[in-house]
């Protein structure tokens, strides 16, 4: 496996104040776990709030996880690496924003921008330099007379392509997409998810695709892991997910690709409230919604557990709905 | 089929800047019927929230309407009405939901008030504590649980899909005849998504009203709308059914975007998504000929020359010269 992230966790504590408790805190991410193969793509979707970029940003560093483990490559634990060994780590994990307006500065060359990784990181010449962002701009379909431009002289799908090419200086293996296309326009949306795919069968890259588009994920991931109240609920190939979804969660997520299903009473009688992440419930937290719920579902929150360890579901009543099975 | 409600005439929206006058629409012609569910498709630029603010006369001071365009409804032309009697019609008769809910309340009252004050404004005579009812009944109708306890509620203690449903209620409290609906559901989560569009055309069912429903997503428009009219680039390219435009897109335009897509139950080991060139004409510099031949695979010479008018059947018009003998 190219990258195993066991038991991540993390939590935010809230100041006192008016309302809140010192002790209180908002739990982002509680226990989550995954791997991905090299060169291949795991997708996760889930609402807004449920942690999908806490995720991606604890595996950079970016925020310091509670607990947890992340074995990549020959490095060991990325968490317990001290921070002057990060540099090393970080140039081979990299990271595209889902906005390319303000991920970019507007004051620096498109040439300096791409060669950033690389000149952190130093013992490059500036004739190296530049050669290398010509060279990078055109991987990701700019033309190497660009390097002279600055941000604004770009459209988003361009400058989402700049982004791409920056990511790709530092020679990454690891790639973490987070929510890479929902910014730009519908034409221009398949253009950079094809780059993204060609760049991943050329250079064998791994990604984390993280998007709130539930086609985009299922077209783009290998594997999809569906997140609910910061825990994985739902993990599987990707097919195997869309065809035979086992969580209630899962299966309302699937039943919304198709403005058909409105009348499904699963859809309809859907009350979207989501529990508090501050006082987190001992039980599976999607109970309050949940058409399957029983008593046990209260006593503690369900494992993700299956068969194998390819398609793994969190839930004490698994099963098949039938009105997805009948639409196929 | 539905008598018209609203009939919007060569309308030319333009945008004043230092240097240049910029044309967001050009020559759009539209008619809503009663009861119906016009889907409005197409990308950021291409004129369809400018056409909204356009019908409700709310554009921003440097927006200007052609002066040979009209917006006809219920026999009066909106663009030439005295801004007192477009106020008047603004919120009861035409009503809109907007993308963002956080930024359509004031964050200040309660929701419930907010809803009171637009009852009064329309009709004085209620009483505040019937409006209060009125307010209450709404919250009922747009699902919200226990209405009476959230009617009080202020905005910040409402989710963003909860928030969506009471700005459905604050639109439809004085039974509007025509809601239009700019991207409503867009900055929600999938789950949310689908119970709004569902409240939406059971509202529709309800009140007999029609709606102006603007979104980017082709599939979501198809799934609900009776008619749909596809934008690029301030006109409109392509007008026919929602079933019609699923089985037989004809403008290269919209089969380009729907192969675009990824489509649900596609994966990327079956499938290559198809990618357009190019992106998006700027509006002061849109091309001469048809304004998608730059990007079309199907462009030959006449393209590049000269725009083509709509072509086809009055239930299936499109902007093409691919078509220019389907009359």
């Amino acid at each position: 496996m190219h990258i195993e992230v066991t038991g991540l966790v993390k939590q935010y504590p809230l100041k006192a104040g008016l309302f809140a408790r010192a002790k209180d805190r908002v739990h982002a991410v509680n226990g989550v776990s995954f791997s991905i193969p090299r060169g291949q793509t795991l997708g996760i979707v889930g609402e807004s709030g449920c942690g999908k970029t806490t995720t991606a940003r604890l595996l950079l560093r970016v925020v310091e996880p509670d607990a947890g483990m992340f074995k990549f490559e020959e490095v060991g634990n990325v968490f317990s690496l001290p921070e002057d060994k990060l540099k090393h780590v970080r140039s081979r994990m990299q990271y595209i924003f889902q906005d390319p307006y303000n991920s970019l500065n507007p004051k620096m060359l498109v040439r300096d921008i791409v060669t950033e990784p690389l000149r952190y990181r130093g013992s490059s010449t500036r004739r190296e330099l530049e050669r290398k962002a010509a060279e990078l701009l055109e991987h990701v379909g700019l033309s190497p007379a660009d390097s002279k431009k600055y941000p604004h002289e770009f459209s988003g799908g361009q400058r989402q392509r700049i982004s791409i090419a920056r990511a790709l200086s530092s020679n990454p293996s690891f790639i973490i997409c987070d929510e890479p296309v929902s910014s730009l326009d519908v034409s221009i949306q398949s253009q950079i998810l094809n780059l993204l795919i060609d760049l991943q069968k050329e250079l064998g890259i791994t990604y984390l695709f993280i998007a709130h588009n539930l086609a985009v994920v299922f077209y783009m991931s290998d594997t999809m892991a569906v997140m609910y109240t910061g825990k994985i609920v739902e993990m599987g190939p990707s097919e195997e997910l869309y065809r035979t979804p086992l969580h209630p969660y899962t299966q309302l997520l699937i039943k919304t690709l198709d403005p058909e299903s409105r009348k499904d009473p699963l859809v309809k009688n859907d009350s979207g409230e989501v529990p508090s992440l501050i006082h987190y419930p001992i039980g599976c937290t999607f109970y309050p919604r949940c058409p399957r719920r029983q008593a046990k579902c209260l006593e503690a929150f369900p494992p993700l557990e299956g068969e194998g360890t390819q398609h793994q579901v969190a839930c004490y009543f698994p099963g098949w709905d039938n009105g997805i099975a009948d639409k196929r | 089929m539905n008598p018209s409600i609203l009939q919007i005439e060569n309308l030319t929206t333009e945008f004043q800047t230092v240097t240049h006058r910029t044309p967001a629409v050009e020559g759009l012609n539209l008619t809503l019927r009663e009861n119906e569910i016009l889907g409005v498709a197409g990308e950021s630029g291409c004129g369809k929230s400018v056409t909204i603010l356009s019908v409700l006369r709310l554009l921003p001071p440097n927006g200007a309407i052609h002066r040979k365009s009209k917006i006809l409804y219920q026999g009066k032309d909106l663009t030439q009405l005295p801004e007192k009697e477009m106020n008047s019609l603004r919120g009861k008769d035409l009503s809109i939901v907007f993308q963002e809910p956080m930024g359509s309340f004031n964050p200040l009252f309660p929701v419930g008030k907010q809803i009171v004050e637009v009852i009064r404004t329309h009709e004085p005579e209620v009483p505040v504590k019937q409006a209060l009812e009125r307010a209450t009944e709404l919250f009922r109708q747009v699902r919200i649980p226990h209405p009476e306890l959230r009617i009080q509620d202020y905005p910040f203690q409402f989710s963003g899909g909860m928030l969506q449903r009471a700005l459905i209620a604050l639109a439809l409290a004085c039974s509007p005849r025509i809601l239009f609906a700019d991207e409503p559901t867009t900055a929600l989560d999938a789950s949310t998504q689908i119970g709004i569009l569902d409240l939406l055309l059971e509202r529709k069912e309800a009140t007999g009203m029609s709606i102006f429903f603007v979104s980017h997503d082709l599939s979501l428009l198809e799934g609900i709308s009776d008619r749909i009219c596809v934008l690029y680039a301030g006109r409109m390219v392509e007008a026919c059914t929602a079933k019609e435009l699923h089985t037989y897109p004809l403008h290269p335009y919209t089969q380009d975007l729907l192969e675009a897509v990824p489509r649900k139950g596609t994966f990327k080991k079956e499938k290559r998504l198809y990618s357009i060139q190019g992106k998006v004409p700027d509006p002061q510099n849109r091309p001469i000929g048809c304004k998608y031949h730059p990007r079309c695979s199907k462009a030959f010479e006449r393209c590049r020359k000269e725009e083509p008018d709509l072509f086809g059947k009055e239930s299936h018009l499109v902007r093409c010269w691919l078509y220019v003998d389907a009359h």
